[in-house]
């Protein structure tokens, strides 16, 4: 042991100079935030609860009902039935999320060939009872309403989950049958 | 349905081949020739007297363009626009023949009397223009000598 | 054998299959769209190209024959390339709309494109934009999607022999479609749609109704006909949504017909019973199992005691398992002490069975559905397997086109006579005169071994017997020409191996077991084994049925005392049959009913007897029971529980159980495992018993005519089943409903003509015990004088005109016809 350690450990020189910095702390602006008095942005592209891409043409869901996102799924929470209906077209008639088993991967987005879901930035949600986060078409459809109106839910989707469709050409709407892309 | 003398010609042609299928190009020409052209009944038939399945014989005669799937006139003027009978006026007569007879490239004169088909080659290059008058082949041809030969086939 | 070698592995394979049939048989793949093993080698897909060494060429493995020392590359990097740039010129043309697609994520094309890389797009091509044909009932073809490969086209001409599809074009605009663009009218086998490589053809009842990946699969043997196909079986929320073939799977290797492709959802008929019922008055009230049961045990004990045992019958079902029937049998014998069992085989399969012991000395004959490969000449005897067995009848068709002679003798026209070497249109009924004319003209010309024969018991009597069958008489009651019976004679005989085939069935008036006699007959007289007699049985457990003892044994009354004649029984116990709608002359039936003291009926859904029960209990379905079933050929096949019940119904062997507790009888049985077992000792004690080698004999038939036409009854009527439906509970499947719902009468064009009957016009049909109303079906298949109408739709009634007479050869009946204005 050499004089300054000796020194320093007399002295309690190290907790004087913890002391200090936490002393310097006392009057520096703090980093917490009085959550959920006080609210931050979430960053852009952070995944929180679903919606279903609502189409602005027909009013109606995105989802032509592949079951890719379902497939793909590694919580197997989303869970959707199909029909036909008089046009013989087909139809979503059940699209649902089990949000408490959701893990916020987001394979289903990037799953879907026609950008038909999202996950929101919404991040704030709970509930007393499996019901309220077991999330039906309708509800999706309304998330898309409430946290994605306007131009956000596009540039949301653009921006950060380019759907697979764009390599082999999107099915224009009304058509039955998918355009093939033109080659340049 | 086939009379009796077409159904013996078309048992003719089954009894030269192992399988019946074999017999079917043969008798949709039959066909054509009793109906004038491939119809609908016109192939019925043959699917009966060959025992084949409709869709057979529908998907056959439907792979071969030399077979009529239009109601032809009554005598079948294929004329070649190929090279040859181009540079020596075939496109003329064909213009010819449709303000003479009324008969458009491909198309049936209103009275029914003539088809014209627009052919490829038939291999007359060296007597263009030329054509075919139902089976009779026709060479060095003028406005004239159509109008010659035509009058054989009212 | 030959020595090749593939992908530097040595093999040594059978001479003259081809390269790809040899990678197959090693467990090597080559990718492949339009090769199917059911069908001859076409070539068009040319995926399965391989390089073959010294070749300047690429091969195409589907059709080219391997030879000695060939050295194949089948994933060489030129062979990706070629197989690369196959997939991009398909993909050209082949639409991207997999998300909407049905066959996506089980496309063969898909796979491929998976497989071997996205391809670049080089070429544009114009895309088809046909709408999709949605018009027929049950499939729909959507052409866009179409890559030519013709798979559907050939397996419906080459193996199913209907050939309602074709390739009709040239060239791009190409289009698989009936003939002439119509809706597709066809045998609904679906084939086509299993073998559609990729989503062209697609099943409608199944159309959007969920994704591959969503369906959890399960197997189970199907409930119609007597084959026993396997069925796999898409799952998704406890609820069947499709049914298909796989192949390697069960003894139809990926075959099925429409029935059991479509028809399994009547499980989901809405007519189901869920609860048991009680009749008060007229009217029909739910009841708890408990009260049901204790009203049943009462019922029964106290007319047991007050009439004794034999007083109480009981019917069997061909639809319910080995163990339903068992436990009925054992509820019966042991429980309560009466043999009157029996079941609507009595009609069918029960009299073939008892042509075996007489004419064979056998108990049992089962049918081997490859029976009809590999022989020279095959007779089918006024039936068509096709529709009762289609299955079966497969194997029948690909026997003709292996080179087997078929000889088809039956009334009318059907897929059979089309594709028979000889079509003897007998008129209906007369068969037994042709079979006897047969023999005739075989002894006449000595076509047979005497010396064996003649020590045959019986063989004076059928000498004298069949002299008087010259090939004259017999063109007189058969309406064949004399030529022609001694041509199939002569044909027949001089074969080396020879088939018979005749179902017998109940739904059938024109054959029976004597029939099978005189066919039995002929048989032994060319010195051939039981086996070349195929009658297969007609549904999915009717030799399970008999072989569980549904069948009157020790004085037993047969459903002929039970059933026709009142005041026998007071008491009836129906499980799983419908007797108005499947056995000749309802009317007496309803009668014998009426006058029952106490009916209990146990089904799965309404029937028309169940109306005229005291109780009727709800049991489970096939698909919510487990089990087994006996086949046509007397394998034994689990089948298994893979929805849940329906209501409050329960297996029927378990509502006999407890029936039995509530009449204080304990049947032994605990778990299902017990009764299987027991079941199992059961069946296998019987078949002990019924070994031994054949004792064969002659048991002459002489033909008799039944019920003849007179001025009156101007038509004779067959009744006969159609493709769509297997008895009657097939039609309570919506999927099956679409194609046929009601019953019909077919009718030959000129007999329509002359009663000014249109297609689909209503007709009133008349015999000696009744008359109904049907739609008139002009046909040609018919010929004149016989009408034919199937007998499976409870509203057709089509039973209360038949007749049963106890004559073996036939149950016609003549009919008359009038025009309903």
């Amino acid at each position: 042991m050499t004089a300054n350690e000796f020194i320093k450990k007399v002295f309690f020189i190290e907790i004087l100079k913890g002391l200090a910095l936490t002393l310097r702390h006392f009057f520096t602006p703090s980093v917490t935030r009085q959550y959920p008095t006080e609210k931050r942005e979430p960053f852009p592209g952070s995944r929180g609860l679903h919606a279903l891409v609502r189409d602005p043409e027909t009013g109606r869901e995105k989802c032509v009902g592949c079951g890719l996102c379902a497939a793909m799924c590694p919580s197997q929470c989303i869970h959707i039935y199909t029909s036909e209906d008089d046009d013989h077209k087909k139809v979503v008639d059940r699209y649902e999320v089990e949000v408490l088993r959701c893990v916020y991967c987001a394979f289903c987005v990037e799953a879907c060939p026609y950008g038909a879901i999202v996950l929101t930035d919404h991040f704030e949600y709970s509930g007393y009872s499996r019901e309220e986060l077991y999330y039906t078409k309708d509800r999706l459809l309304h998330n898309w309403d409430k946290y994605m109106a306007n131009s956000k839910g596009r540039e949301y989707l653009e921006k950060f989950w380019r759907p697979k469709s764009e390599d082999f050409g999107v099915p224009a709407a009304g058509h039955h049958q998918a355009e093939g892309k033109k080659a340049t | 349905m086939f009379n009796d003398t077409v159904l013996k010609e078309i048992e003719g042609i089954k009894a030269k081949y192992p399988d019946r299928r074999s017999a079917l190009l043969p008798s949709l020409y039959i066909a054509q020739r009793e109906f004038g052209w491939l119809s609908r009944e016109a192939m019925t038939c043959v699917a009966r007297s060959l025992n084949l399945p409709e869709a057979v014989v529908r998907g056959t005669a439907s792979f071969y363009s030399m077979y009529k799937h239009k109601p032809a006139g009554r005598h079948v003027i294929q004329l070649c626009t190929n090279i040859s009978c181009m540079i020596l006026g075939a496109g003329k007569l064909v213009d010819f023949l449709e303000t003479r007879y009324g008969v458009p490239a491909n198309g049936t004169s209103g009275d029914g009397r003539f088809s014209l088909v627009i052919m490829e080659c038939i291999g007359a290059c060296g007597t263009a223009p030329a054509m075919l008058v139902n089976t009779d082949f026709y060479d060095n041809l003028s406005e004239k000598r159509i109008e010659e030969i035509l009058e054989n086939y009212k | 054998m030959i020595e090749i070698t593939i992908d530097d592995r040595k093999l040594s394979v059978e001479k003259g299959i081809t390269i790809l049939e040899a990678a197959r048989r090693n467990g090597i793949k080559i990718p492949n769209l339009c090769f199917d093993k059911r069908l001859r080698p076409y070539g068009g897909c040319r995926m399965c190209v391989v390089e073959i060494e010294g070749g300047r060429k690429l091969a195409s493995a589907c059709g080219h024959p391997a030879r000695e020392g060939m050295v194949i590359k089948t994933n060489s990097p030129r062979v990706r390339r070629v197989r690369q740039s196959v997939l991009e010129f398909l993909l050209v043309h082949h639409p991207l709309d997999c998300p909407e697609c049905d066959k996506a994520g089980e496309c063969a094309l898909q796979d491929l494109v998976f497989e071997y890389g996205v391809p670049e797009t080089r070429f544009t091509g114009e895309r088809k934009h046909a709408q999709p044909d949605v018009r027929g009932p049950l499939i729909e073809l959507i052409s866009n999607r179409c890559i030519l490969c013709a798979k559907c086209v050939r397996i419906c001409s080459q193996y199913q022999g209907r050939g309602a599809l074709g390739l009709i074009g040239r060239g791009f605009p190409t289009v698989v479609q009936p003939a002439f663009g119509e809706v597709l009218e066809c045998d609904y086998c679906g084939q086509c749609i299993d073998i559609c490589p990729t989503g062209a053809l697609i099943s409608k009842p199944y159309k959007y109704k969920a994704r591959p990946w969503f369906l959890e699969e399960k197997e189970n043997i199907c409930s119609f006909c007597g084959v026993g196909c396997t069925l796999t079986l898409g799952i998704r929320e406890g609820r069947i949504l499709r049914s298909k073939g796989r192949e390697g799977a069960g003894i139809n290797d990926g075959n099925l017909c429409g029935r059991g492709r479509f028809g399994f959802d009547y499980i989901y008929s809405e007519n189901r019973l869920r609860t048991p019922l009680i009749k008060e008055g007229d009217e029909f009230r739910d009841a708890s199992w408990e009260e049901a049961l204790t009203y049943v045990a009462r019922s029964l004990s106290s007319i047991r005691d007050a009439h004794g045992p034999n007083s109480i019958g009981a019917i069997g079902s061909p639809r319910c398992t080995v163990e339903d029937n068992y436990m009925l049998a054992k509820f019966m014998r042991a429980g309560l002490g009466s043999g009157n069992i029996a079941s609507s085989e009595a009609f069918g399969y029960a009299g073939a069975l008892r042509a075996f012991s007489l004419s064979f000395g056998i108990g049992s004959n089962p049918a081997d559905l490859a029976s009809p490969l590999g022989r020279d000449v095959i007779l089918v005897l006024e039936s068509d397997p096709t529709i009762t067995h289609p299955v079966f009848g497969l194997n029948i068709l690909r026997a003709k086109r292996e080179g087997s002679r078929l000889l088809v003798a039956d009334y009318r026209e059907t897929k059979l006579t089309r594709h028979s070497n000889t079509w003897l249109q007998l008129r209906p009924g007369t068969l037994v005169a042709l079979l006897n004319g047969m023999m005739n003209v075989i002894m006449d010309r000595g076509l047979f071994d005497r010396d064996r024969v003649s020590g045959i018991r019986g063989f004076s009597s059928l000498e004298a017997v069949v002299k008087e069958y010259t090939p004259a008489m017999v063109s007189e009651i058969t309406g064949l020409t004399g030529e022609a019976v001694t041509d199939a004679a002569v044909t027949f005989a001089n074969a080396p191996r020879r088939l018979v085939i005749m179902p017998l069935a109940v739904s059938e008036n024109n054959k029976g077991p004597g029939s099978a006699l005189a066919a039995a007959n002929l048989l032994i007289l060319l010195g051939e084994e039981p086996s070349s007699l195929q009658v297969p049985a007609e549904y999915c457990n009717t030799y399970g049925m008999l072989e569980a003892g549904i069948m009157p044994r020790g004085g037993g009354m047969d459903v002929f005392d039970m059933l026709y004649k009142p005041g026998h029984l007071r008491a009836l116990y129906i499980m799983g049959e419908d007797p108005l709608v499947s056995m000749p002359d309802s009317r007496k039936i309803k009668n014998t009913l009426r006058s029952l003291d106490f009916l209990v009926v146990q089904d799965i859904v309404m029937t028309e007897a169940a109306e005229l029960a005291n109780v009727v209990l709800p049991a489970s379905s096939w698909g919510e029971k487990e089990g087994h079933f006996i086949n046509a050929g007397g394998l034994r096949q689990r089948i298994r529980k893979v929805v849940e019940a329906t209501g409050k119904s329960q297996p029927d062997w378990q509502i006999l159980r407890n029936l039995g507790l509530a009449m204080g009888i304990n049947l032994g049985a605990k778990s299902f495992q017990d009764i299987t077992k027991e079941a199992d000792d059961f069946i296998a004690g019987g078949r002990r018993e019924a070994e031994g080698a054949p004792r064969p004999a002659f048991h002459p038939v002489a033909y008799e005519p039944e019920e003849p036409c007179d001025s009156e009854f101007t038509y004779t009527l067959v009744t006969r089943d159609v493709l769509q439906h297997s008895g009657n509970m097939s039609t309570r499947s919506e999927a099956l409903k679409l194609v046929q719902a009601e019953a019909f009468l077919e009718i030959n064009e000129k007999d329509a003509e002359r009663h000014a009957i249109s297609d689909e016009s209503h007709i009133k049909i008349t015999s000696r015990r009744g008359a109904v109303y049907l739609r008139a079906k002009v046909t040609d298949a018919v010929p004149e004088g016989v009408v034919s109408t199937p007998v499976h739709f409870p509203s057709g009634g089509i039973n209360e005109l038949t007749h049963f007479s106890g004559n073996t050869c036939s149950r016609l009946d003549a009919v008359k016809i009038e025009r309903v204005k």
